[in-house]
């Protein structure tokens, strides 16, 4: 096995920092890249928080490629396409990881994109299963708080609450009664990832907006500070 | 009833998204398994097993195609074998079957052309990841198609079986019929 630079696809949320995260123990992690969609309704991408990328990458010293996305499906192809052209040019980065758990249609577009360009593309969370995964984040000492929700029964109660057992027992739950994705792959609930062992700072928000209507909300992070470890 | 499942990865990073969700899978269905890299198989490996499942490998993996001397003991057991994604093009390969360039990446529907013990769903649709796809066959019949390619394919004379989709992603039954109805 040869050791290989790395992009990685980086949403700041709980999946792509997962991927990293055992992306780390086997390849060396150049850089991330995140696309910001100009819009909420993006098809790929998370939304809530994104601005909060870039602290994210400081915290773990890594250095980030934010590329503008319209949130169109072809044009955030393109998008993409640009965003690891730059990886490779600026890192030299041979493949990508991602935080794609059971999307095709995430899969597929990344996997396109990545063999017109001739990069390996990796996705560790394939298939895994979702209480599995919940339960690997808490137990490997993530904090991750939930920034949105948009499905029954998700509500108010659970913005920027931090993804503990408890919070696990309750996902599951719904799971069973409700067969609701606790992973949140569609959209059902988006995260923001506050620590998680690779980073060298820890995250802590000094300032924050939780806005609910209907049967959906987003927990805004306005305002936080990198605290040493 | 002993399962091995071959792994062709190269990358053990590759390992979490072609091996694992099949180890996963087939170990919530009390199956028991052993998984073995294609260049750590041994004679007892396959003496020990009944069935034998090759896993895929990423897009950009071709390792193992570059000497597939390994898979001359699993051929000469006798036992059925189950090809997944790059599994099945090391098997046609092995057969010396013509595969073409063509690339399948993301959901397409399959036909049924012949009936067969993985599947009877004449029409369903799976997830490909996959380079290469075989245009004629002379050891093998052709199962399912993806508009005129072949898609599943079945060695004419032995229990060997090729899917060039994943069914792990959208076709978990076509995997448990081959280890319950395969022989």
């Amino acid at each position: 096995m040869i050791l290989m630079r790395l992009g990685a696809l980086f949403s700041g949320g709980k999946d792509s920092c997962l991927a990293i995260h055992k992306a780390w123990k086997i390849h060396e992690i150049s850089c991330l890249i995140s696309l910001i969609p100009k819009c909420e309704e993006s098809y790929m991408f998370h939304f809530p928080n994104i601005w909060v990328t870039k602290f994210q990458a400081k915290a773990m010293n890594l250095p980030i490629i934010q590329v503008e996305t319209s949130g169109r499906k072809d044009e955030e192809l393109e998008d993409l396409t640009g965003a690891l052209k730059l990886a490779v040019e600026r890192f030299g980065i041979r493949g990508i990881v991602t935080g794609a758990i059971r999307s095709t249609y995430q899969a597929s577009r990344i996997q396109k994109v990545c063999n017109k360009l001739g990069l390996w593309c990796f996705n560790p969370l394939w298939l895994r299963d979702q209480v599995e995964l919940l339960n690997e984040l808490v137990n490997e000492g993530f904090k991750v708080v939930v920034s949105s929700v948009s499905a029954y029964p998700l509500d108010e109660s659970f913005l920027g609450k931090v993804i503990n057992e408890d919070i696990v027992r309750r996902l599951v739950d719904f799971w069973r009664k409700y067969d609701l994705n606790v992973a949140g792959e569609g959209g059902e609930m988006e995260t923001t990832v506050l620590d998680a062992p690779l980073f060298k700072k820890r995250i802590e928000i000094t300032d924050y907006e939780i806005q609910y209507r209907g049967n959906s909300g987003i927990f805004k992070i306005k305002g936080l500070r990198l605290i040493d470890k | 009833m002993r399962l091995l499942l071959v792994n062709l990865c190269s990358d053990p990073l590759s390992e979490l998204e072609f091996v694992r969700p099949l180890e996963q899978n087939l170990r919530r269905h009390k199956i028991d398994l052993c998984t073995k890299h294609y260049t750590k198989i041994t004679c007892e490996d396959v003496k020990s097993s009944n069935k034998v499942i090759i896993c895929g490998a990423a897009l950009k993996d071709t390792e193992f195609l570059k000497d597939l001397s390994w898979f001359t003991s699993l051929n000469e057991s006798g036992k059925p074998i189950l090809g997944i994604g790059s599994g099945s093009q090391a098997i046609m390969k092995f057969f010396n079957e013509e595969l073409i360039d063509e690339m399948r990446i993301g959901m397409f529907k399959v036909t049924l052309v012949k009936e067969n013990k993985l599947t009877d769903r004449k029409s369903f649709y799976a997830y490909f990841l996959t380079k290469k796809i075989v245009k004629t066959a002379i050891f093998f019949e052709i199962l399912a198609k993806i508009e005129e390619a072949a898609c599943m394919v079945k060695h004419k004379h032995k229990e060997i079986y090729g899917c060039f989709f994943h069914p792990e992603v959208m076709n978990p039954e076509i995997i448990l019929n081959f280890i319950l109805k395969a022989s």
